[in-house]
């Protein structure tokens, strides 16, 4: 296709772009500040409607306590959004990795053998999505969905059903360090999300292979011509996915001492919707760690809020739904906006 | 022997079916400037993917500076001073001009962490003394998005300039651009000629080749059909040459 | 003519499996083959809007959902409907139709629903669209779920008479192979196929795409609906978790295996895993009388595994695109 050669001259760049520092805070910062201003707003809201449940110390001990368990995965999942592509089989990695948490620990008596185990076969599971998506060229949908079933069904089949009750590591040290309670009160896990949300963010903001996970997002021909090694990033991706998979899945099952066949099955929802609360968008190129930080916790907040509040429970996944489709309807919109100026 | 920038030596390259490039010799000499015509699927893109290391080519051999060079890839292309602006221009709409800049070659500290600081001031002195970007409106941290074809052209080719190329490619770089900016775009490649560099330059534009080239290079077909210096040959001659390639396939 | 030709040889082949449970075999392999067959109208259905369109759709099974509850409406008993359905509204108590009709209508309510939620929902494509679709499917499954009055919450819903047998089945089955051939091949099913090819083109030369979209969306509802419906009189009671990422995840598979871009795909696809699952599942009872292997997991294992190893192999799936 040709473009039509211009006639008039474009306008020089000064021409039209007024702008001070705090104007240019707002746009830079726009949907972080956003994304700010709903939390807030939300957070006046529970207070004046349910202020017996949200003035009290409790519910916020509950937030740290499991909020981490699909937030450490939605950490690394925003990269993975962002180089356009998405991973719906993490909380089966959460499963498999578990899994390979319990046996190795039953056959080496090790729970720090059994740990490493676990890491590490969440980071291979999630590095075969990656081949399997990156290397064949399945759509990452068609194929996650597919290996999703896949390593449950393996689960299954391995435990065959069984649930296996982790009561004997209560005390351990590695547990105390995973789950137990910093000064008596703050539950280790939630230490462990913030360092990820660090982690991630100097990756992805202040790391070679965080710019590379943007360029890819937003043109991966011009990335590619640029001489960026689109392929083993795009691998690593799904790599580092996994591996916080296996990671929160570990969580999961030391925080409540036993390990469920379905373990992570209710964390895809929330896990997409936090990340794409965040201002994340499923086109790719554009979304920050702290977005979804933030949006893990507004996705946590609704369940409470709804059952203080006292609407029927079964509000909140509706609210969950709503949150995917309006956060995907807004970023069409805004691309169909963009495109036109 | 005479030593070149720049060599292919018999280079064929096929996709499944179509025959692309057929033993196609060509050569870059030193502070060169060598324009390449060809009509639409004559094998100039072609010809520059593999020039670059984004093909390689089924048969035929690369030399660069007189050395043949195996299995030519991007970055390998990179690092022997190869530099392309491309057609799409290669960059990320969605992202702010330094990344844009150093995309692929950011600037980093140890282990791989980005030294923004650098790459900021760096995008900055390039922005005005290269661009003529002046207005307090755009910094290193704009996002392109809104620039007009032009400055997005000035962006790719300031890219290509600060890295110190040895080979400039431009691919069409005056499609779409306004008139004022096709000037500057021409002057910025005898810019490139008067820093001892070497460059290939492919335009529709026959009045546009043959205003800077050198030497010119006649593709047809996948195949060479014709290289003329242009100290030996009139721009009316050239048009005729070319009239006569594109009615026979051939030059005679 | 050739589409008179496909549509023969696919019914044909229904017709034939239908055959197999008069050879004998019994209850056991009459309940295979309906299954399988309420299948094939599933996986149809699922063809008429993703081979058209090329946009994955995670949703349909919801329209099955809703189909499901909606039928028993009309079928149910109003002594049976104070047992299932105890909280049901008043008026829908008196509510009833004989087994085709309301399969009909389970079939234009599903349509309804997709007809209303297509409208914004076809605006979208690619990742976005089956983002959107999954949504979907979890805002109905959960409105499912918890909707008391109508589909008694999350308990099972009980004593439906068992009126689907492999007959019924066959007639869907049949009907939707029609339809979506009849489809495929019109005027809107032309435009739809020229779009998912080069939607520019499409779009430049006039073809309104999310119209297109919406058309194949609403009429792929309806025999989804309509399967519900099936599906509900096949198996006698039920829950809302029957409608959900399980069975969409099967009747996927069965689609990607078989080739999602020819109706002759579905059909294939169908029978393929249907044979499979059969004979692992035989294999599975040869070996391991004590039930030491969990056949649900085996059998995931094995239809996930035959997924990737099809979209690898053969991305278009076994038919590639072509019918029989």
């Amino acid at each position: 296709m040709v473009d039509t050669p211009r006639i008039s001259t474009p306008p020089p760049p000064s021409a039209s772009r007024p702008t001070s520092a705090a104007r240019r805070f707002i746009r830079r910062n726009g949907l972080q500040l956003g994304i700010v201003g709903v939390m807030v707003l939300l957070w006046l809201f529970y207070l004046s409607f349910a202020p017996t449940v949200f003035a009290s110390e409790n519910i916020y001990r509950a937030f740290m306590q499991s909020v981490p368990f699909f937030g450490i995965v939605a950490l690394p999942l925003t990269m993975l959004v962002i180089a356009r592509d998405i991973d719906l089989s993490f909380p089966s990695i959460m499963a498999i990795s578990v899994t390979a948490f319990v046996l190795i620990n039953q056959a080496t008596g090790s729970i720090i053998i059994a740990f490493a185990a676990c890491l590490l076969v969440g980071f291979l599971v999630g590095l075969l999505n990656g081949v399997i998506v990156v290397g064949i060229g399945l759509p990452a949908l068609i194929a996650t969905i597919g290996t999703q079933f896949f390593w449950r069904g393996m689960v299954q089949v391995i435990t065959n059903g069984r649930s296996f009750a982790l009561n004997d590591l209560r005390g351990d040290p590695l547990r105390e360090l995973l789950v137990g309670r910093l000064f008596g009160f703050v539950p280790m896990q939630m230490i462990w999300m913030i360092a990820a949300a660090v982690l991630v963010w100097l990756l992805l903001n202040r790391h070679r292979f965080g710019a590379h996970v943007y360029l890819i997002g937003d043109n991966e021909n011009s990335a590619r011509l640029m001489g960026i090694n689109v392929g083993r990033t795009r691998v690593l991706l799904f790599g580092l996915v996994g591996l916080a998979a296996g990671f929160a899945g570990l969580l999961t099952a030391l925080d409540i001492s036993n390990f469920f066949t379905n373990l992570g099955e209710g964390y895809l929802l929330i896990g997409l919707a936090a990340v794409f609360l965040g201002g994340t968008s499923v086109f790719g190129g554009t979304g920050t760690v702290f977005g979804t930080f933030i949006g893990c916790f507004i996705i946590a907040s609704i369940q409470p809020a709804v059952v203080a509040i006292g609407w029927s429970g079964f509000t909140t996944q509706v609210i969950y739904g709503f949150v995917i489709v309006l956060s995907v309807a807004m970023h069409t919109f805004l691309r169909s906006r963009l495109r036109l100026s | 022997m005479e030593s070149y920038r720049l060599e292919l030596r018999n280079v064929s390259k096929s996709f499944s079916e179509v025959q692309s490039l057929r033993d196609v010799n060509f050569k870059v000499g030193m502070n060169e400037v060598v324009g390449l015509l060809g009509d639409n699927g004559a094998g100039k893109s072609t010809l520059i993917k593999i020039i670059t290391g984004y093909h390689q080519p089924d048969s035929g051999t690369i030399l660069f500076n007189g050395q043949p060079v195996d299995h030519l890839t991007v970055p390998k292309a990179r690092q022997l001073g190869v530099e392309t602006v491309y057609q799409e221009r290669a960059l990320a709409d969605q992202q702010n001009l330094w990344r844009n800049i150093f995309m692929g070659r950011e600037l980093t500290t140890r282990l791989g962490f980005l030294d923004i600081k650098k790459m900021r001031a760096e995008t900055d002195r390039l922005m005005r003394s290269e661009l003529g970007f002046t207005s307090a409106a755009v910094t290193p941290d704009s996002i392109i998005k809104g620039f007009s074809g032009g400055e997005k052209q000035g962006v790719a080719i300031v890219r290509a300039l600060y890295f110190d190329a040895e080979v400039i490619i431009l691919d069409e770089p005056t499609m779409g651009l306004a008139l004022s900016e096709t000037r500057k775009l021409l002057h910025f490649v005898r810019d490139i000629k008067r820093a001892g560099k070497s460059a290939i330059f492919i335009d529709h534009n026959v009045f546009h080749v043959y205003d800077v080239a050198d030497r010119i290079v006649l593709l047809d077909r996948g195949t060479v059909a014709g290289e003329f210096r242009k100290d030996s040959l009139s721009l009316n001659e050239l048009l005729e040459k070319m009239q006569h390639v594109a009615e026979t396939g051939t030059l005679d | 003519m050739r589409r008179w030709r496909t549509g023969a040889i696919l019914i044909g082949l229904l017709i034939a499996a239908q055959g197999v449970t008069l050879l004998g075999g019994g209850a056991i392999v009459e309940r295979v083959i309906t299954l399988m067959l309420i299948h094939v109208v599933l996986a149809v259905a699922l063809h008429i809007f993703m081979g058209g369109s090329g946009v994955v759709s995670f949703g349909q099974i919801a329209f099955m959902g809703i189909g499901a509850y909606a039928s028993i409406l009309f079928t149910l008993t109003e002594r049976g409907k104070r047992v299932a359905l105890p909280n049901l509204y008043a008026p829908l108590i008196d509510l009833a139709l004989p087994y085709l009709p309301a399969l009909i209508a389970a079939g234009l309510i599903a349509a309804l629903c997709a007809a209303m939620v297509g409208l914004p929902l076809m605006r979208l494509s690619g990742g976005a669209a089956v983002i959107a679709t999954f949504a979907l499917l979890v805002i109905v499954n959960v409105v499912l779920l918890n909707w008391n009055q109508v589909t008694n919450g999350p308990r099972t819903v009980f004593g439906i008479e068992r009126l689907t047998n492999s007959w019924a089945a066959l007639g869907w089955a049949a009907a939707a192979v029609i339809a979506a051939l009849a489809f495929k091949e019109s005027r809107w099913g032309l435009m739809l196929r020229a779009s998912r090819e080069d939607a520019r083109a499409a779009e430049s030369i006039g073809v309104d795409i999310v119209r297109m979209r919406w058309i194949a969306w609403v009429i792929s509802a309806f025999f989804t609906g309509a399967a519900g419906g099936l599906y509900a009189h096949f198996i006698g009671s039920f829950g809302a978790s029957a409608f959900y990422l399980s069975t969409t995840f099967l009747i996927l598979a069965m689609l990607v295996i078989g080739g999602a871009r020819s109706v002759s795909g579905a059909v294939i696809g169908v029978f393929t895993i249907t044979l499979l699952s059969e004979l692992l599942r035989a294999a599975e009872a040869a070996i391991n009388v004590g039930g030491a292997i969990s056949v649900s997991g085996a059998t995931s294992l094995l239809i996930s595994l035959l997924m990737l190893i099809a979209l690898i192999v053969r991305p278009g799936g076994l038919m590639g695109g072509r019918e029989l």
